[in-house]
């Protein structure tokens, strides 16, 4: 095992006796469950773990967790690779793979690494300048500038694994793991609130796992530990682990990431949960700032409480001799901590003229040099930081010159900021607090309240006390009863203001690269530059320098960038304000925001009663919305083409079956319903006898076509509408709405019955022979003419038949229970066996109904009258109907208008192109005028050459003349003439036989 | 002949022994959309008279046995189901009532287990905890983007009526969602 020669050889919270090993590029090392992978990789003395996003500069480890900007690596390989992983929130386990990203060849030699060399030449804006022309070389830029910067590759190949989504409700949902987290989560269960409580991290207790204190006289963790006991065995609360709080949203709805361990073969690998709380409590801590001075984004150089983490936690030690640079007493407690661990610490670095807090009490009592009104100018180094340049302060300026100090740690600070993420996404307005030199949460928009260091409270003890408070009011507020809160015992440390230090400028280090947003290579200089071309507003900062941009959206830039731009543009800090905080908080793999929905749950499917037996008749499906219908049954060796012409001709001349179970049927009952009809339909609906068909149609307000379909009057108040299969659902609320917003006066009741009927189209000369096979009703022309009903058994099977036809020829509809689907479909095949029954798809029935003139939704696109497509007769003018009084419109009511007509094209053998726009002439220079579409085209068998329907202004008055029909999709014009619209039988006489 | 019989069978997880959710597919012997309005007590007593029921009328609430059950489906539509053969329910008369043969538009999945809950909450928005969702409360909700009325029939039992077109998609979404509880399904005894 090779050596981990940074680990401490006793304390923190890693099990030695779980040792794992784990792969960094390529090279095997060690590491302990418990660790993160960026613990590890300290502990094995690996420093340079990335480059930077645009300057290829060596990075290291620099947080401890999700506000870590540097150690972002590529995870694992194949298909189950992560880009951008940050390595201080990874949970090391067995076997681990990671890599470096943006380096090539490797990351302790990239060829990229020029571009800091050239750095002068490449400012903020740089490639906004220089990449403008030629114009058409932008998308060849592009390419480059892509590879050179960015982050990590995303997989190629489909992800392996699965993801879920999970509702939940709760009377209090608690974000954050930490101090105040755990109290409220405490506080409402005690009060008998249902209570979720998630952490990002892998272990409870938040900043008390990085320090040493104590709560009640005892270790912080002991106290974690129990109260953790206590909420787990409490029923109604849910304790959520590796769980990002990253959205919240409208209603209290809010977001979680849950990475699901140990991943198991049927568990996913990721858990999105939303959760509608009643009232959440933002429990999310603070993030240490750091100070923004020449070349301190060197390996080495780390936030002071993550080196604490690393130390106490983690057991590893960051360095070997430390240097400490703060402008708040914090900071301290790690000197402290490293100075306990036997790590050499320099001196800490502080620019306040006088340093009067307790801890830096303690730590000059422990023998710490602390250097007042000093800071740190400079870090030193190559791979890693080996010295800081420190220079004394006077008046918050550097003055005099710097001296040397050795360190290969800098530990740094400058002061924290409260992650008010949450609470900044769900509306709550913020508030600039000069006392923290921070942004707090100020006026709360939704049910939350934010306890502890996510509001500004640092000290432990305020923590568990507002904890505690906010768990209670929130379960109050939830509605529960009020509970006694009780704050365990804390030491209070009396701390010092801190001083605000923005960007440490000597005169040596004017030009110096002073990172502001370590991961975007962001300096005060581009921040300087940006404010001179004129992006004062922090977001036009943002989007011209990148800053707070990324993966880490600025959680450790920010603060600092807006202030430098404050001070450059003479403004105060809340005057420049801060970007919008936006969704998620850390990134959220897009595996986990489509959760179960994707490949075949993508989208439900709606399967007819008698889907088996197409699939195995080997049907081609086609998607009818949701619905997957067949569109014809090719036999082997059959074209498309063939097999939709072989079963249309087999109607045309036989007899053929279809699958219409999709077609939407609504249930009309009441006093009222034929009046009701009448309100929905253009046409008279009175008057229709029992037992009778009618077809109708129906507007929108507009007037124009909304469906049509045919309706059966089964009883005096009782009809059978059917609507098209596209328009079922949309017709069915527009009618229960006008039912119950505009008519509640009306007696009528609609059930939608299209999932309850099986219905199949039986069509063809020969049709009558096999229906007359399978029942003993009469069916003859006379008992049942067309547009008749009846019902009837069919086989034994309870049937309604309807004498109906789409297809232009002798045809019955049956319906019946869709239960019984398949056994009335397969007695039709059986029946019809001697008649050579052939069973049709979609692409057949198409091809009958422009045959026959008939329009669908091609033709009904919203935009088509009754009177467009010829039907402007059954308008009946004795009544009112939905969308008649629009049908007076003078422009519906122009002469110019689109009507239907039909397309024959001039050489009797080229298909007409879908979608192909009529004009006179085809060689008139543009724009030709266009006076007509397209609409349905195929290929009519029975004509024995193709046809389309067309809409062509004044088109009645056009049969007869030559146009053209030109598709620039496919480059082509043909050759048109224009005709009635119904091809075939246009008298209907073989409907009536 | 429901769609989800052909997928019956032990799909993952803890193994049959113990399965997180059971789901098996009922078959409603009748199931009756009824129509009317709560206000007409002839229509209530009619009601209850012919189904031996008295019709929930607290929105979101279902009344019955095993055998026979009503979910209220909205101010002045009732779903009837009957488990029992031989009662045609939609010939019934009812005073002031409409009656609407729907016992093969619906398929139904009986939800049972300790995990029956959890399996749910992967797709449905509801607050399913039996203090808010008790016994007899009934629902009509998105699960999986599929409308199904959902009926807590006995604690922790869950009756779940999805349109007979969707069942194939409802069960495949359904049984892949409880396979991480342990899954047995197949057909109610």
């Amino acid at each position: 095992m090779s050596a981990q020669r940074h680990r401490l050889a006793d304390g923190g919270l890693i099990d030695r006796s779980r040792p794992y090993s784990f792969t960094f590029n390529s090279r095997a090392l060690h590491g302990y469950a418990g660790d993160t992978l960026a613990s590890a990789l300290l502990a094995n003395g690996v420093s340079v773990v990335g480059r930077s996003f645009k300057y290829h500069r060596r990075r290291g480890v620099f947080g401890a967790g999700s506000e870590e900007p540097n150690a972002l690596v590529q995870l694992e390989t194949g298909a189950r690779t992560e880009p951008n992983m940050r390595a201080t929130q990874v949970e090391l386990y067995d076997r681990l793979t990671a890599a470096s990203q943006n380096c090539w060849p490797s990351v302790e030699f990239d060829v990229n690494a020029l571009t800091d060399v050239f750095s002068r030449f490449l400012p903020a804006g740089f490639y906004y300048k220089t990449f403008m022309w030629p114009r058409s070389w932008w998308m060849r830029y592009e390419q480059y500038i892509r590879d050179a910067g960015g982050m990590g590759i995303s997989p190629r190949t489909p992800d392996p694994d699965h993801y879920a989504h999970r509702h939940a409700h709760c009377d209090v949902l608690v974000a954050g793991g930490g101090p105040a987290g755990l109290s409220a989560a405490l506080a409402a269960a005690r009060a008998g609130a249902r209570v979720i409580l998630a952490t990002e991290d892998f272990a409870w207790g938040g900043s008390l796992l990085a320090e040493r204190a104590a709560i009640d006289s005892r270790p912080a963790l002991e106290w974690v530990r129990d109260t953790v006991a206590e909420l787990a065995a409490h029923p109604d609360v849910t304790l959520l682990l590796r769980s990002s709080v990253f959205g919240y949203f409208d209603h209290n709805l809010i977001a979680i990431a849950q990475a699901v361990h140990p991943h198991s073969a049927h568990a996913p690998r990721q858990r999105l949960w939303k959760v509608r709380a009643r009232q959440a409590v933002l429990a999310t801590g603070a993030i240490e700032r750091p100070l923004v001075f020449a070349d301190n984004d060197l390996p080495g150089v780390m936030l002071a409480s993550a080196a604490r983490a690393y130390l106490n936690r983690y057991a590893v030690k960051p360095g070997e001799r430390a240097a400490v640079f703060t402008n708040n007493d914090s900071a301290y407690a790690t000197a402290l901590d490293l100075h306990r661990a036997g790590v050499a610490v320099s001196a800490v670095m502080d620019p306040r003229a006088q340093v009067t807090g307790e801890l830096p009490a303690r730590a000059r009592a422990a023998g710490i040099e602390v250097l007042a009104a000093h800071a740190v100018v400079r870090a030193t180094g190559g791979r890693r930081v080996t010295g800081v340049q420190v220079a004394a302060m006077e008046n918050g300026a550097i003055r005099g010159q710097p001296r040397e100090l050795a360190c290969d740690l800098l530990c740094v600070s400058g002061g924290w900021s409260p992650a008010v993420h949450l609470f900044s996404q769900s509306k709550g307005r913020l508030r600039y607090d000069e006392r923290i030199a921070a942004f707090v949460p100020d006026v709360s928009v939704q049910a939350e309240r934010s306890a502890g260091a996510a509001r500004g409270s640092f000290a432990l003890a305020d923590c568990l006390a507002e904890g505690a408070q906010a768990g209670s009011a929130a379960a109050e507020a939830a509605g529960l009863r009020r509970a006694a809160v009780s704050v365990p015992g804390t030491t209070r440390i009396s701390e010092a203001p801190l001083l605000p230090l923005w960007d440490i400028e000597s005169g040596a280090t004017r030009t110096a690269k002073r990172f502001v947003d370590l991961q975007n290579d962001v300096t005060a200089r581009d921040i300087a530059l940006a404010a001179r071309e004129g992006y004062y507003s922090v977001e036009h900062l943002k989007r011209y320098t990148a800053l707070g941009m990324g993966t880490d959206q600025g959680k450790t830039s920010n603060i600092n960038g807006l202030a430098i731009l404050a001070a450059l543009i003479d403004a105060q800090i809340p005057e420049v304000g801060t970007t919008t905080f936006r969704p998620p908080y850390t990134p959220v793999t897009l595996g986990a925001i489509a959760g179960s929905e994707v490949g075949a749950h993508f989208d439900p499917v709606r399967e007819t009663p008698m889907h088996e037996w197409h699939a195995q008749a080997g049907a081609r499906f086609m998607n009818a919305g949701l619905w997957r219908r067949p569109m014809f049954y090719a036999r082997p060796g059959e074209s498309d083409l063939d097999a939709t012409s072989r079963e249309a001709l087999a109607v045309r001349r036989g007899v053929g079956i279809v699958d219409v179970s999709t077609l939407g049927k609504i249930d009309v009952q009441g006093r009222d319903a034929a009046l009701f009809l009448e309100r929905v339909y253009v046409n008279r609906w009175r008057n229709l006898a029992m037992g009778k068909v009618r077809y109708g149609l129906m507007l929108r307000e507009d007037g124009m076509i909304f469906d049509d379909g045919t309706t059966t009057r089964l009883g005096e108040q009782h009809f059978f509408m059917t609507t098209s299969t596209a328009t079922a659902e949309r017709a069915m609320s527009t009618l229960e709405y006008w039912l119950q917003v505009h008519w509640p006066e009306l007696d009528v009741r609609l059930t939608s019955v299209t999932d309850q009927w099986a219905a199949v189209a039986l069509a063809g000369p020969e049709s009558r022979a096999v229906l007359s096979a399978l029942t003993s009703a009469d069916v003859s022309n006379a008992a049942l003419p067309y547009m008749g009903y009846c019902e009837a058994s069919v086989r034994g099977i309870p049937a309604r038949i309807f004498r109906i036809s789409f297809s232009g020829e002798l045809a019955y509809e049956i319906n019946v229970p869709a239960d019984y689907g398949l056994a009335l479909w397969d007695a039709l095949l059986e029946a019809g066996r001697p008649c050579g029954i052939t069973p049709y798809g979609t692409e057949a029935m198409t091809v009958l109904r422009i045959e026959k003139g008939h329009f669908t939704g091609m033709e009904m696109d919203g935009r088509t009258t009754p009177g467009d497509v010829g039907l402007g007769g059954l308008v009946a003018a004795d009544k009112d109907c939905i969308g008649k009084r629009s049908l007076d419109r003078p422009a519906l009511r122009a002469p110019v208008r689109r009507q239907l007509v039909g397309l024959v094209p001039n050489d009797r053998s080229t298909i007409i192109p879908r979608g192909a726009q009529l004009v006179t002439d085809p060689q008139r220079a543009l724009p030709n005028p266009i006076i007509g579409h397209v609409t349905s085209t195929c290929h009519s068998p029975s004509l024995g050459h193709p046809i389309a329907l067309a809409l062509l202004e004044r088109g009645r008055e056009r049969y007869g003349e030559t146009l053209f029909a030109m598709s620039p999709l496919t480059n082509s014009a043909v050759g048109v003439e224009a005709t009635h619209h119904v091809f075939y039988d246009p008298k209907g006489e073989r409907l009536r036989v | 002949m429901f769609a989800f019989d052909s997928f019956a069978g032990r799909h993952a997880g803890r193994g049959p022994a113990a399965p997180g959710v059971i789901v098996e597919t009922r078959h409603a012997a009748a199931m009756c959309d009824l129509r009317g309005s709560p206000r007409n007590p002839d229509f209530l007593s009619a009601a209850a008279a012919a189904f031996g029921i008295a019709l929930p009328v607290e929105p979101d609430t279902a009344a019955g046995t095993n055998d026979a059950r009503v979910l209220w489906l909205g101010p002045d539509e009732w779903l009837i189901v009957s488990a029992l053969p031989g009662k045609p329910l939609h010939s019934a008369r009812i005073t002031g009532g409409t009656l609407t043969d729907v016992g093969h538009g619906r398929a139904i999945l009986r939800l049972s287990g300790p995990d029956a809950r959890h399996a749910l909450a992967k797709g449905c928005p509801l607050d399913l905890d039996p203090r808010r969702f008790a016994v007899d409360r009934c629902a009509q909700t998105a699960i999986a983007r599929i409308n199904v009325a959902l009926d807590h029939v006995a604690p922790g039992v869950y009756d779940l009526y999805c349109p007979r077109s969707y069942a194939g998609s409802f069960w495949h979404w359904l049984t892949e969602a409880a396979a991480e509880y342990g899954c047995r399904a197949g057909r109610a005894a």
